[in-house]
């Protein structure tokens, strides 16, 4: 009882922060539509602090910074919203417009096979790729276990069985490999206007490259306050914490 | 002597200060012929050297279809003089019977132009099928076997009305090559092709009492453009024949006898010119409407949607279907109010053939823009045609349209605004795309790769599969390994007899006690090692023990029990409550041991 109670509560208090979340988004997208778009960031973020985690909330937030000139902010609001709903096409256009904004151009496009291959990799978001890992998990276990208990073994099962055992270690190798993707990368995007890198953790180190706001970076290693970042082209340098947010 | 020969001579004497070393000569196989046969025209050029390269000859021969030339070279030597000869052999047919003249053929050699003489030739009528009664060749008449027959299925047609005409080959014995020399130009007429034959595909009629093989060769579809009389020229082909060379020397004579060579013989065959009678159209109740259709038609409207805001486009769709020719069908009355502004149609067109009368769909499509609120009624469309076959004129009508017209916003009266389907779209300005709607249902959305919950889930399964796997193998061993099941049941079962020893020695009877110790301790043994327990004796139990190889003590300790209970039982030595209890507590130390050694 105390259990159900205690799952109760939880549940409730989880309902009653996203309808307050719900609240100040529709609330925040009238400022938006009224042209207040600091009013409309604000209340967007305190969606986010209350638990919002929605890809048009990120969205709305991403356009309401870039209404506000702030292209960075909107940037990384845009890809966090992308790695909610990797398909919008919303989304995916505004990211594209934003990062011709930006000053830092974008690497240059892989060649048509690879990006295909990219597309391919990256299309299914990691849920419904962890999902349908699951199901094929599943299933070849219960059909495996149906055999067994009925001793129903023969040709069309054994074929079952070995199209579930290929489909789960396909899927569960793509969710492995973008898992390790993922870790590997930890992008961010710089959010200051002008931002140097330098050499090594220091402000005395050498000044090595210099990225605009918006540009995207990958998170490497920390000392202190200091980021070890690298970019697209490989070139890497440290920056302050501060000065760039993770996706 | 030949007539071939005669030129021979009378071109060596023509060209006498030629001959010694090039003579240029023409020459024919007959003077006198049929229409409907060739004339061999053979030109040779004799030179003393061999030459590498002759230009092709200039032929003057109006009047005539040529065909060829096939081409032969010889060389001969007569007393120790060696002459080189090239032979350029054409095949004339006459266009029309008469007289002619072939001219003179003209090459350039060298930096000499050499001529042949003129040669005149007699052609007579040609046979044909339906004046078979007269004029053979030679004592031969072709058109008994061969000739090409005109059809139509209309003599007497209106202007715009569809006829059909098709050209059959009818022939009694095999032919080669047969191809068309000259097809009608059919002036006077809107024509379309139906159908040519790609080879002959004959079937069998009797003619007459005659039996031939009758191919067809071409069918038409023609559609007069204007009244009177028109004549559809004849059509003809060449084809060749088998020959045999008789006594009288003919090639022609007895031709169709086979011959010993496989010779063959060419010919040309023609048909009949056909008259048609075509008659205008009738005056009389001709609408103000009618754009020239002859045919039989359907036609249809519908507009769509039938509820917009004002400003906003509405299609009206218009299909003219049925059988007729679409070419002349100029379009649809279409009588539109004053406020919809209607633009251009784009019109589709598709032909059909069905059972060989030409046909098809036309379809209008229209944009309308309404201007103006309320109900937008558009008339009937109509249109007009002239039904041949009933002779008279038809008009079609649709039903009155009607579309719903709301407020909005009238765009500009921009000829570019509504032809966004006719040009392409200009890019103006970039933006963002704006912001998603408002929400009724928050859905968080559910991040299960970052649950641990999920990840031991898909741990648990393999496990769960383990553990089931042990479960099913251990109950198939039990339901089919009778020592296995005995064994695993032992010491569960003896735990249990000891608790009912524990009733029985709250009871007192010492005598039923000692009979239940005895009982737990065979049954315990039985089990374990799965020997009988009904008729064990003391020595059976201590047997089984040692060959089992359990320590002495256990073994002395089983007898000891053993040894008590008989003593308690039929001795009738007198044991106390006490010594039960021990005996208990011994029996259970006993089983244990015996369990975890065994």
């Amino acid at each position: 009882m105390i259990l159900l109670g205690l799952v109760f509560l939880i549940f409730s208090s989880e309902v009653k922060s996203q309808t307050a979340a719900m609240g100040l988004y529709n609330e925040a997208n009238s400022r938006y539509r009224n042209g207040d778009f600091p009013s409309a960031i604000a209340g967007y973020e305190r969606a986010v602090e209350s638990g919002g985690i929605n890809s048009p909330l990120f969205y709305n937030l991403g356009n309401a910074y870039f209404e506000n000139g702030d292209v960075g902010k909107a940037i990384l609001w845009y890809e966090r919203a992308k790695k909610l709903a990797p398909r919008d096409e919303d989304i995916q256009a505004n990211l594209r417009f934003a990062q011709e904004v930006k000053k830092d151009r974008e690497p240059e496009d892989t060649g048509d096979i690879e990006k295909l291959l990219g597309d391919f990799f990256n299309f299914p978001s990691m849920n419904e790729l962890s999902l349908i890992f699951s199901i094929c998990w599943i299933c070849l276990f219960v059909i495996a276990g149906w055999c067994l208990c009925y001793h129903r073994w023969s040709g069309k099962s054994a074929v079952i069985l070995a199209f579930f055992i290929f489909l789960s270690f396909s899927f569960g190798g793509w969710v492995l490999l973008r898992t390790y993707f993922l870790m590997g990368e930890k992008p961010a995007i710089v959010m200051n206007d002008v931002v140097t890198a330098r050499s090594g953790p220091g402000i005395t180190q050498t000044e090595v490259f210099i990225v605009h706001e918006g540009t995207k970076v990958f998170v490497k290693r920390r000392e202190n306050e200091w980021i070890l970042v690298r970019l697209h082209n490989g070139m890497g340098g440290w920056v302050l914490a501060s000065q760039i947010e993770s996706i | 002597m030949r007539i071939s020969d005669i030129f021979w001579i009378n071109c060596l004497l023509a060209f006498p200060a030629v001959a010694q070393e090039i003579q240029f000569e023409a020459s024919v196989d007959r003077t006198r012929v049929s229409q409907s046969e060739p004339i061999r025209y053979s030109l040779q050029i004799i030179s003393d050297k061999n030459m590498s390269h002759v230009p092709s000859p200039v032929l003057s021969v109006d009047g005539f279809h040529v065909e060829g030339p096939s081409v032969s070279t010889r060389m001969e030597m007569i007393n120790y003089n060696t002459s080189f000869t090239r032979e350029l052999t054409y095949l004339l047919y006459a266009k029309k019977a008469g007289s002619f003249r072939i001219g003179p053929a003209e090459i350039v050699l060298g930096d000499r132009t050499y001529k042949t003489l003129p040669i005149a030739v007699e052609v007579g009528q040609a046979q044909q099928r339906q004046a078979r009664s007269t004029g053979t060749n030679q004592g031969f008449d072709i058109n008994e076997h061969l000739y090409l027959r005109v059809n139509t299925d209309r003599e007497r047609v209106y202007v715009g009305q569809q006829l059909n005409v098709d050209f059959d080959l009818f022939y009694r014995h095999q032919l080669y090559n047969v191809g068309f020399k000259e097809i009608p130009s059919f002036s006077g007429f809107w024509s379309k092709e139906l159908w040519v034959a790609k080879q002959l595909e004959p079937h069998r009629q009797v003619v007459e009492g005659v039996s031939f093989n009758v191919a067809p060769l071409r069918i038409m579809a023609l559609f007069p453009t204007r009244a009177g009389g028109h004549v559809i020229d004849s059509m003809t082909i060449t084809c060749d024949i088998p020959a045999r060379r008789t006594r009288r020397g003919s090639m022609l004579d007895d031709f169709f006898s086979s011959d010993p060579f496989g010779r063959s013989q060419s010919v040309l065959i023609r048909s009949d010119s056909l008259l048609i009678d075509v008659r205008p159209l009738p005056e009389q109740g001709r609408p103000g409407i009618f754009s020239g259709a002859v045919g039989d038609f359907d036609l249809s409207a519908k507009m769509t949607p039938n509820q917009v805001r004002v400003g906003d486009p509405v299609t009206l769709k218009i299909e003219i279907s049925g059988e007729g020719n679409f070419s002349v069908v100029k379009g649809v009355y279409l009588d539109t109010p004053e406020e919809v502004k209607l633009y251009d149609p784009t019109i589709d067109e598709e032909e059909t053939l069905i059972k060989g009368r030409y046909g098809g769909r036309r379809t209008y499509e229209y944009i309308l823009i309404p201007q103006r609120v309320g109900i937008l009624e558009v008339p009937p469309v109509e249109f007009s045609f002239f039904n041949p076959d009933l002779e008279q004129y038809i008009t079609l009508k649709s039903d009155t349209m009607f579309v719903r017209c709301e407020e909005g916003d009238i765009q500009e009266e921009n000829e570019n605004v509504y032809s966004l389907n006719r040009a392409d779209i200009e890019r103006v300005g970039r933006d963002i795309r704006y912001i998603k709607p408002d929400l009724n249902e928050w859905v968080k959305p559910m991040v299960v790769y970052e649950s641990r919950f999920f990840w031991l889930m898909q741990i648990f399964v393999p496990l769960a599969f383990g553990i089931f796997i042990g479960v099913n193998k251990h109950r198939q061993r039990l339901q089919g390994d009778l020592a296995y099941a005995r064994r695993r049941r032992a010491y569960g079962e003896a735990i249990k007899q000891l608790k009912h020893l524990d009733n029985l020695l709250s009871a007192g009877d010492s005598n039923i006690y000692y009979a239940g110790v005895q009982h737990t301790l065979k049954e315990f043994l039985g089990d374990r090692f799965n020997v009988p327990s009904a008729g064990m004796t003391t020595e059976d139990c201590v047997r089984i023990l040692t060959d089992a190889e359990i320590a002495t003590g256990l073994i002395e300790k089983t007898g000891l029990i053993f040894s008590l209970c008989d003593d308690a039982r039929f001795a009738q030595k007198t044991l106390g409550v006490k010594e039960m209890e021990r005996v208990r507590i011994q029996l259970e130390e006993l089983i244990e041991s015996l369990e975890q050694q065994v």
